[in-house]
């Protein structure tokens, strides 16, 4: 660490992770327990609780971020989300007892609209809750846009994406990446989303999304072929039960191992081809962030990144959740690792942001248990 | 000496700055400032390696980074800066406050919740309850429930209402009482808000004398007069706003753990609900000149074709039911084990509802009964939509283990489609 006055100093930037993640194993069982014997209540201090070190942990050209959220802030933010919510509530529960179901369907249907505009609403507010409670030299980052806006794109490309059987979805990621990250600002300096290679903010994505897209359907048109063959063999043989009968053990368990089979594959490939896409997404994300003098790539290849995923399951599978504090410092600890900085900045020209800070902004996003950005 | 960086909030710039404690102040100064923190007010967090982090609430978003050797010599000086115990004090507080709130949660979730319940219905508009019955009734022919309409059943369902009109009105029911007689081979009957009685062919094809049909329209009725339905409909919104005020609206994990806590206590004022239908119907049945004895006559059948299924199943080799109720009639079960399995069922055990019965009716003054429905009306129900070959096997099953003889072998052949329209 620099001991010297930084005035008027240009520098690159290193970034780390300080932790051994599996420190936070005890904090993370007490979070659990007090969670379970207060109903859930404890969270809102237990997210605080894992995030203050999680952030403590990361350490940006030698000075470690801090988090500044308080369990407070977050229980006032669920309690308002929750006054909003709870007549919405209301009226659908009204519906259901005293409509006739087709009426009562038109009504519930628009309110369940609603619920989708407050998700995406409720995941941009939570992101600037999040950065508003980051502090680095001093300096807290923020956001800058509407989550309302945010909101009614995020709609309209979702539905449109549907429309379009998927194919819209590079270009949705990106919009919506524009709008989440691209927004972001440290003090009174804010990232521009522009990219340094000249090329498209979708450059480098359709290819991988082609390939998601065409191995799911692939795989279940494949599938659907393999079973009319393996059917088609069974009863060429004879060996096909007929209809009301039972298959004999073995027949059933080349269906069992048919079906189940398939749907391992489907899914299995699916995954993997979804992982590979989204990696290209938030690459191509941090090549579009520019802040001041700064550039970002993130570097993370698809092997290591599925073993992180399968590890942090693995163990959120046999602690029963107990340490999920652990797989969420192993997420930081990969994306730091992962997430170069190029170029270099003065810390004397960032000051203090104009912009107010929310007092509450998670509310939503605790309400529909969502994530924002990264950590929920 | 002890040397720091210091960020004052306003800039990004770090300032080298040396640290004296003068009284209780701590006192920051760089070139050209001086700050002074008071020492009881600093809060510290740890840092990478020993070294720590000292902000100070008035002082905004001022940050002092300490070293390790900075950090070392600060805290043999203001040792109260690093003392852990003002926070783990507050957290302990703040654990045991929520503790405590949870714990008013749950009480007022078991025993509030319900008791306010009852209230509340009984001073819900009949109108009110009338109109969320009618909407139930809706939503159960979406669900598949029609009325049976062959001749048979016309006439089972005339009975039905017959019988229902005159209990109501010795029960002075709040509603006027209407019987749906539907065509469901699952054995039911169930009371819907607002006085519909909703009874399936199923359960005719079980019961095997008139009166225990009469029974269980009298322990519906009964129902329907002390509008349990309706203290459901309010216990059960309840339930989910309590529950969703303090898991969110996707309950997640949490939502489980309530979710159980509010099923199990359910299920306790379930059961009472049933109890008092139980005594009701016989109270009702006696007045109205029925022999009350079908009520326990009908829990002694399916309690007897539980164990048959039981049986069945370990004949069969087959895996237990999950059914609890199943278990605990099949097997020879201590006490204890029963009531602990009876605290997860909605009903009370079968044949603590028959011991019930039968020392309620041992208690009333002798009269004379009529029979519950005349020959032809009993002919007409046992007549009525007869079970078809595309029931599934567990129905089936369920039916032989109540003793119904019929095969699928004496069951009538499906009916040939429908010739194409010209």
């Amino acid at each position: 660490m620099d001991m010297q006055a930084t005035s008027g100093e240009s520098r690159s930037v290193e970034i780390a992770y300080t932790q051994n993640p599996w420190s936070l194993a005890p904090l993370s069982l007490l979070n659990w327990g007090l969670t379970i014997v207060t109903l859930t209540l404890y969270r809102f201090w237990a997210k605080t609780e894992v995030r203050k070190r999680i952030w403590a942990a990361v350490e940006i050209d030698g000075e470690a971020l801090s988090y500044l959220g308080k369990g407070s802030e977050k229980l006032l933010g669920f309690i308002i989300a929750m006054v909003g919510l709870l007549p919405i509530f209301g009226l659908i529960y009204g519906a259901q007892l005293f409509l006739p179901p087709l009426i009562a369907v038109g009504i519930i249907l628009p309110t369940y609209l609603v619920f989708f505009w407050l998700v995406y609403f409720g995941q941009f507010a939570a992101l600037r809750y999040q950065l508003t409670r980051t502090l680095w030299r001093g300096v807290r980052f923020g956001q800058s846009g509407k989550a309302t806006g945010f909101a009614w794109v995020s709609m309209g490309y979702f539905f449109s994406n549907l429309v379009c059987m998927l194919w819209l979805t590079p270009l949705m990621d990106m919009a919506m990446a524009r709008r989440l990250y691209g927004k972001i600002t440290l003090g009174d300096r804010a990232m521009t989303w522009r990219a340094g290679d000249g090329q498209s903010e979708t450059a480098g994505l359709y290819p991988r999304f082609a390939l998601a897209w065409f191995s799911g359907v692939g795989i279940y048109i494949g599938g659907i072929v393999l079973m009319v063959v393996v059917i088609g063999v069974l009863m060429a043989s004879g060996n096909f039960p007929e209809q009301g009968a039972q298959p004999d053990l073995v027949t059933s368990v080349i269906i069992g191992i048919g079906i189940y089979g398939f749907a391992f594959l489907l899914v299995f490939a699916v995954l993997l081809a979804v992982l590979n896409y989204s990696l290209a997404v938030v690459r191509r994300s941090a090549q579009m962030l520019q802040l001041d003098g700064l550039r970002f790539d993130f570097v993370a290849r698809f092997w290591p990144t599925m073993g992180l995923l399968v590890t942090n399951g693995l163990i959120l599978l046999f602690s029963l959740g107990s340490l999920s504090a652990v797989t969420e410092a192993r997420m930081m600890q990969f994306l730091v690792r992962h997430l170069t900085v190029h170029g270099a900045y003065e810390p004397g020209a960032f000051f203090r942001g104009t912009q107010s800070v929310p007092q509450s902004g998670e509310g939503l996003a605790d309400a529909f248990d969502i994530g924002a950005g990264v950590f929920n | 000496m002890i040397t720091a960086r210091f960020f004052d909030g306003q800039s990004a710039e770090a300032q080298i700055v040396t640290l004296q404690i003068e009284g209780d102040l701590l006192r920051i100064a760089a070139a050209d400032r001086v700050w002074e923190w008071p020492i009881g007010r600093v809060s510290a967090e740890p840092g990478g390696n020993g070294g720590a982090r000292l902000s100070y609430g008035a002082a905004g978003d001022a940050r002092l980074v300490l070293d390790p050797e900075a950090a070392a010599a600060l805290r043999l000086r203001a040792p109260g800066v690093f003392d852990p115990s003002r926070r783990q004090g507050a957290q302990l507080g703040l654990a045991l406050g929520l503790i405590a709130i949870a714990g008013a949660l749950v009480l007022g979730f078991v025993f509030g919740l319900p008791r306010l319940a009852a209230p509340i219905a009984r001073a819900t508009p009949p109108t009110i309850e009338a109109r969320i019955g009618d909407t139930a009734r809706g939503q159960l022919s979406l669900l598949g429930f029609k009325p049976c309409l062959d001749p048979a059943g016309i006439e089972a369902q005339a009975a039905l209402q017959r019988l229902a009109d005159e209990i109501a009105t010795i029960a002075r029911s709040p509603f006027p009482i209407r019987v749906e007689f539907v065509d469901a081979s699952l054995p039911n009957a169930f009371a819907l808000p607002g006085g519909t009685v909703v009874v399936t062919n199923g359960l005719l094809s079980i019961a095997k004398t008139p009166e225990e049909i009469a029974a269980v329209l009298g322990h519906e009725i009964a129902h329907v007069t002390r509008r349990h339905s309706m203290v459901n409909v309010i216990r059960a919104i309840g339930a989910q706003f309590v529950l969703m005020s303090v898991t969110g609206v996707s309950g997640g994990g949490g939502g489980d753990i309530v979710g159980i806590a509010a099923g199990l206590a359910g299920n306790a004022h379930s059961r009472a609900a049933e109890a008092e239908a139980d005594r009701l119907s016989i109270a009702y049945l006696h007045e109205a000149g029925y022999d009350p004895a079908g009520l326990g006559r009908f829990f002694e059948r399916l309690s007897a074709g539980r164990t048959a299924l039981a049986a069945q199943d370990a004949e069969a080799g087959e895996a237990e039911t999950t059914d609890a109720e199943t278990v605990v009639e099949a097997k020879p079960t201590r006490s204890n084990v029963r009531k602990a399995l009876e605290l997860w069922s909605s009903h009370p055990l079968h044949d603590a509802r028959v011991d019930n019965a039968t020392s309620q009716i041992a208690q009333l003054p002798g009269r004379g009964y009529q029979p519950a429905f005349s020959e032809a009306e009993w002919t007409a129900m046992n007549a009525a939509c007869p079970p078809s070959v595309d029931e599934n096997a567990i129905l089936r099953r369920l039916r032989r283990a109540f003793g119904d003889k019929t095969t699928d072998k004496d069951l009538p052949p499906p009916a040939a489609p429908a010739p194409p329209a010209q």
